[in-house]
């Protein structure tokens, strides 16, 4: 092969890996929402709030780390800070549900709304514009390390660069293990999962019910907000505050996985798959590219959409769960 | 029985406010009203915390800029045609307890099928028809999915926006002949085929977008709300609403009922489009996107949950929403974002999801001790007003009112005064009296038949709270 086709896989590996990390960490998000009981609507608003932490507080270490602050730990502190909002925009909806038991969906509406809101009006007053891109130093390259920027020659360059260019994707790699641990290993994924099999039972052995779904919601918001940061790195244009429906891909995820993390794993690793493939389609010879249509290119753009229609359709045409109904009861 | 003037007044008015604070519609009004003013208390903290020195104005313009002149208040009364038929459709769909996120889409599609058709030379009455079956045709899609294939239609529809609105761009970048110069949009309707537009009948004479359609929205709504209160369908809806299960023993049918709605609630939504792009202005058109939902769509939901899916108090909550939306737009010559209302809508929309159980809590916890508290304090004033005009000082006795629920308890229970030989007793019981203490010992003078003649005195050790209580009992009919 030649050394074209090389960078394009290695580009489209790289991409391939931004968006899948960005999947699974907001669909394990909507599995431990799921898991206490909140069906989340608002993932789509929880994962725009996570992108414009990140984006702005990423803009604010802009003088700072042109004046010797160091990038990663800003891009850390980011990470960080989307994760806390995310959780925090996750709990205003466990709020209506679980302490009021008001209507979850309309409030993931609100919050959705809320979401892009926010991102147009802060954008709009702190920086004059209303589509923004994240700011260079948020990317990891050699320079960052104090070397020089290599060209984009072979493929290694091309996968290592633009796949493990950002800090969001190596705290989501390192994210993934940790929450199957959390769900599979620890005490609050083995009261979690003793909640979901009979609520009344837990209550009486004393298990304190709320505590454990707030906290479950609390980490699925904090997984979603980091997922939603990450999702930057994986967009090709600048972000206006729009998600696309993403958020609402991943919330299908999570039923087509059934809510178990090994299954949610596969499942946006499809996903992600085919949708980055339909992203790259006028590069790749042996994908139609719709040239004698105007606009044709974005004919992939609904691939996504018709995928969780068609897989969705086919993995829910059995019986619900037992569980879902039991816990949809409570 | 003693009892004064004012007190009866009072008595009257604390019942009377009593019945309407318990009310249901009160309840639903106090939820609606309160997450309004919260989101647009929301709003003004964001207007505050962007730029303080404008921020009061800002919220002057809010209020009042809508209604400022002729052409603003007629820029409300059309902006209102189609957050009204968007709320229509969603109230109508969650009469079915379904959420019908694909409004976005259905409006794209009734918009996307009225402009080509009125570009092409078709009269304004079959648009808006064609324009109705289109969106109920894309709303049935998702009710399809969930009848045979059981999948959950808040996920359907949300993905049959996005394809809605990526299908109609690519298609739209296609038919150039309909598209302005710069390709941004389509033609306007009103240069090319002038019976296109719906009639103004001199409406457009206010400088405005304005005509009948506002008319027809709101017959529709009327409509809707006769479909559903009125006819077989609404009641089977309704039914399926209340009690799936019950319902479908009684022999409606599930898929009816689902695909029915999404059909109806689809049409509405696709009406809606083909109001708001008929108009008779010079109108700008569709602009061509495919990077977001049109905001029709999402307001509508504000909408039809504010109005607590009634559509008839849909057409006032479409007002109130149209004018913060066109209020909104003078907020840009302060400098500020016109996304600002999109935020007091979101917050709207959160705060009436659960506005319902918020203000039933604080109403038991808060409101009914206020007024209690209240209405004491109005009663000791209005014996003391009582007394000032009468001229005399106030009766050294216990309180009137504690001395009349005496009587009243003595008088519902005279059946069983035991007379023994100096006093006689009268023993009070609740339905289960759990301690000694609940048993209230009342003594009355043998001596009198009437009971009027008492000595409060003698009442010293009756648990008074208790009394009331026991009356307050005895009013409920014993529940």
């Amino acid at each position: 092969m030649d050394t074209s086709t090389l960078v394009l896989i290695g580009k489209i590996l790289a991409s391939y890996i931004a968006l899948s990390v960005s999947f699974i960490l907001v669909s394990f998000g909507g599995m431990f929402n799921k898991r206490a009981g909140l069906s989340n609507i608002a993932l789509e608003g929880i994962m725009i709030i996570g992108a414009t932490t990140g984006i702005f507080i990423t803009y604010a270490f802009t003088n700072a780390v042109n004046s010797g602050f160091p990038s990663l730990l800003a891009v850390f502190i980011a990470v960080l800070a989307s994760g806390i909002i995310g959780s925090g925009f996750a709990l205003l909806n466990a709020a209506v549900r679980i302490t009021f038991r008001g209507n979850q969906y309309a409030a993931g509406i609100g919050i959705n709304i809320l979401g892009t809101a926010l991102f147009v009006i802060l954008a709009y007053f702190l920086i004059g514009e209303e589509e923004l891109s994240l700011p260079s130093f948020a990317s990891i390259t050699l320079e960052t390390f104090g070397g020089v920027t290599p060209s984009l020659s072979g493929f290694w360059d091309a996968f290592l660069l633009t796949a493990f260019n950002n800090l969001a994707t190596v705290i989501a790699i390192i994210l993934i293990p940790v929450s199957y641990f959390i769900i599979n290993k620890s005490r609050l994924g083995f009261r979690l999962r003793a909640y979901e099999d009979d609520a009344e039972a837990a209550r009486m052995l004393g298990l304190r019910i709320k505590a454990i779904r707030l906290s479950s919601i609390s980490i699925g918001g904090f997984i979603a907000g980091i997922g939603g940061f990450s999702f930057l790195y994986g967009l090709n244009s600048t972000f206006n505050g729009q998600i696309y429906g993403y958020g609402f891909i991943c919330l299908a995820i999570v039923l087509i996985g059934r809510w178990r993390p090994g299954r949610i794993l596969v499942t946006s690793l499809l996903f992600s798959a085919i949708v980055t493939l339909g992203s790259y389609a006028n590069e790749i010879f042996w994908l139609p590219n719709f040239s004698s249509i105007a606009q044709g290119d974005k004919i992939y753009n609904l691939v996504p959409y018709l995928l969780v229609l068609i897989v969705l359709a086919l993995a829910s045409k059995k019986k619900k769960d037992k569980r879902a109904k039991k816990i949809e009861k409570q | 029985m003693a009892r004064n003037k004012s007190q009866d007044s009072y008595s009257y008015w604390k019942e009377n406010v009593n019945r309407v604070l318990q009310s249901d519609k009160f309840l639903k009004f106090s939820s609606s009203f309160s997450s309004l003013i919260l989101g647009i208390l929301a709003g003004f903290i964001i207007l505050m915390s962007i730029n303080t020195e404008n921020s009061v104005l800002a919220l002057g313009y809010l209020f009042t800029s809508g209604f400022a002149d002729s052409s603003s208040t007629a820029e409300v009364l059309y902006r209102t045609t189609p957050i009204l038929m968007t709320g229509l459709a969603f109230a109508f769909a969650y009469k079915a307890k379904l959420i019908n996120l694909g409004v976005p889409g259905q409006f794209a599609i009734g918009s996307f099928v009225a402009i080509v058709l009125a570009l092409n030379g078709l009269p304004w009455y079959l648009n808006i028809i064609f324009a109705f079956l289109g969106g109920a045709l894309w709303g049935l899609l998702p009710g399809l999915m969930k009848v045979y294939f059981n999948m959950t239609e808040i996920v359907s529809s949300v993905m049959f926006d996005w394809i809605a609105v990526t299908i109609i761009f690519i298609s739209l970048s296609n038919m150039t002949k309909l598209l302005n110069a710069s390709q941004t949009g389509t033609l306007s309707i009103a240069a090319i085929n002038s019976s296109g537009v719906i009639p103004s009948l001199g409406l457009e004479n206010w400088d405005s977008n304005l005509s009948i359609a506002i008319f027809i929205a709101v017959i529709l709504a009327a409509a809707t709300h006769t479909a559903l209160y009125k006819t077989k369908l609404g009641y089977e809806i309704r039914a399926y609403a209340s009690n799936a299960s019950v319902s479908k023993a009684v022999g409606i049918s599930e898929k009816r009922v689902i695909l029915n709605t999404f059909l109806i609630s689809g049409g509405l939504a696709g009406i809606g489009g083909a109001l708001m792009y008929l108009a008779p202005y010079s109108y700008e058109g569709y602009a061509l996107t495919y990077t977001a939902l049109p905001h029709e769509g999402i307001i509508g939901l504000a909408v039809a949950i504010l109005a607590f899916n009634n559509p008839l108090f849909c057409i006032i909550t479409a007002l109130i929403f149209s004018y913060l939306s066109t209020s909104s737009e003078n907020l840009m010559s302060l400098g500020y974002s016109g996304a600002n209302v999109s935020f007091i809508i979101g917050f709207i929309i959160y705060f009436g999801s659960f506005g319902v159980i918020l203000n039933r809590w604080i109403r038991k916890k808060y409101v009914s001790r206020a007024i209690k508290f209240t209405s004491k304090k109005i009663q000791k004033f209005s014996e003391w007003l009582f007394y000032l005009f009468k001229g005399t000082a106030k009766p050294k006795t216990k309180s009137n009112e504690v001395v009349d629920s005496i009587i009243e308890v003595a008088n519902s229970s005279i059946e069983t005064i035991h007379k023994e030989e100096e006093v006689s007793t009268v023993f009070i019981e609740y339905n289960e009296p759990k301690k000694e203490k609940d048993k209230i010992l009342i003594k009355i003078n043998p001596e009198s038949e009437d009971l009027e003649d008492y000595n409060p005195d003698h009442y010293a050790n009756a648990d008074i709270p208790q009394l009331k209580r026991y009356s307050t009992y005895k009013k409920d009919g014993g529940k």
